[in-house]
């Protein structure tokens, strides 16, 4: 009799730790659930917004800057705050401080809560005796101080999205700034990730930053979305 | 003697919870999971197919019932399209949405054969459980049933990428 008193009362005492660890699997779900329904949600609103710059994008001409793409950044923008509002995703704007356009000569940022579109970042690198110009495409143009003229130039692959990628990063890190002293509050840019270097800007496209502080209780959450429209990818009649 | 029949009563039903309660409640857990894992995937691809092909047809709708069926639970399809309209106001161009619900696209499957949708257009469709799963009864019965109603509650949708009305 012995026996069983002891192997129940051994029982007893393991069933506290038993309905815990059931709770905290059952917990894990649901908050594991919450988190995937949170990235699905951002995920598919960037995926919109990005269609929506490709289609409503247009090609137009002029004579200083020869072919280029007119992005519709409201529209854009409409559409990833819609996409999110239909599929009954509770968000406020401070949830999303910064959206970044990656466009084919410079990169636009659009703050959310103030309603501002900044003026367009050119990749551009400022050197002694002249100024580098990068775009999406291969070929860059090199403005000489001394003479005043252009000249275009092909790069490689690797020294564009160096580049554009680093004129990016200065772009976000100064908004950063800005946005830190304004709100004392920053949020995780790429490169804070060690992502940087293999981040590869080679489309038109949309960088949507959310907060993650607003679902605190989320661990690993990431910080950006990083979504190519496809634009340069598509076969156009002109050469980009 | 009492004392001893008392802890062997005792011990028979700890036995009887550990050896069939607990392994009921994990495996319909592990049930009510699957269905899940199933439901969302099924989802995904019943509105994925809609928003690239712009359209729904009896066949989409069959499908997906089918697939909810197997399941063996009962399921509130709610389907919302949200349709891209403009206004003009003083030369301001503005856009708003007009939706239409699951009835309406509904009855108009049934009536016409195919609702179509228009590129840049939004499409939703929502899922949850009306009858309650296994793990949610046998909660019920042990009386731990918890707050949630529906188990099962899945959102998938987004721009519609094709159509033409």
């Amino acid at each position: 009799m012995g026996m069983v008193k002891y192997s129940i009362i051994g029982l007893i005492i393991m069933l506290p730790f038993f309905i815990q660890s059931t709770i905290q699997n059952t917990q894990y779900k649901y908050k594991e659930r919450q988190r995937a329904w949170i990235e699905q949600s951002i995920e598919e609103a960037s995926y919109d917004a990005s269609f929506a710059l490709k289609t409503y994008s247009t090609y137009a001409y002029d004579s200083q800057q020869a072919y280029n793409i007119q992005i519709p950044h409201r529209e854009v923008i409409r559409n990833f705050f819609d996409s999110l509002k239909f599929r009954g995703f509770r968000f406020s704007l401070e949830d999303f401080p910064l959206i970044a356009f990656v466009e084919y000569d410079g990169i636009v940022l659009y703050n959310p809560q103030e309603d501002e579109l900044s003026q367009k970042n050119f990749y551009t690198v400022r050197n002694a005796n002249n100024c580098e110009y990068y775009t999406l495409s291969d070929e860059m143009m090199v403005f000489s101080y001394e003479t005043g003229r252009y000249e275009r130039r092909r790069v490689s692959p690797e020294q564009r999205n160096s580049k554009v990628t680093q004129s990016i990063e200065l772009a976000l890190n100064t908004y950063q700034d800005k946005y830190h002293q304004e709100q004392n509050v920053g949020f995780l840019l790429p490169e804070f990730e060690g992502s940087s270097s293999e981040l590869v800007f080679d489309d038109v496209g949309v960088i949507i930053f959310y907060d993650p502080k607003g679902y605190a209780y989320l661990d690993g959450l990431e910080s950006y979305k990083i979504v190519p429209s496809g634009i340069m990818k598509m076969d156009l009649p002109i050469d980009l | 003697m009492i004392e001893d029949s008392l802890w062997k009563i005792f011990g028979i039903i700890l036995g009887v919870i550990l050896i069939f309660v607990v392994p009921t409640v994990y495996s319909y857990q592990r049930q009510d999971d699957i269905v899940y894992n199933l439901i969302m995937t099924e989802t995904n691809e019943f509105s994925q197919k809609i928003r690239e092909s712009g359209k729904v047809n009896r066949q989409m709708l069959d499908e997906l019932n089918q697939v909810l069926q197997t399941s063996g639970l009962t399921y509130e399809i709610e389907l919302e399209h949200q349709q891209k309209r403009f206004s003009e106001d003083e030369g301001f161009v503005e856009v708003y949405y007009d939706g239409v619900y699951t009835d309406h696209i509904v009855e108009w499957v049934e009536m016409q054969g195919t609702y179509r949708l228009n590129s840049g257009d939004f499409f939703y469709v929502r899922i949850r459980n009306t009858s309650k799963t296994k793990s949610q009864s046998f909660r019920n019965i042990l009386g731990i049933g918890g707050m949630k109603n529906s188990e099962i509650y899945i959102v998938s949708g987004g721009i519609v990428r094709y159509g033409n009305g």
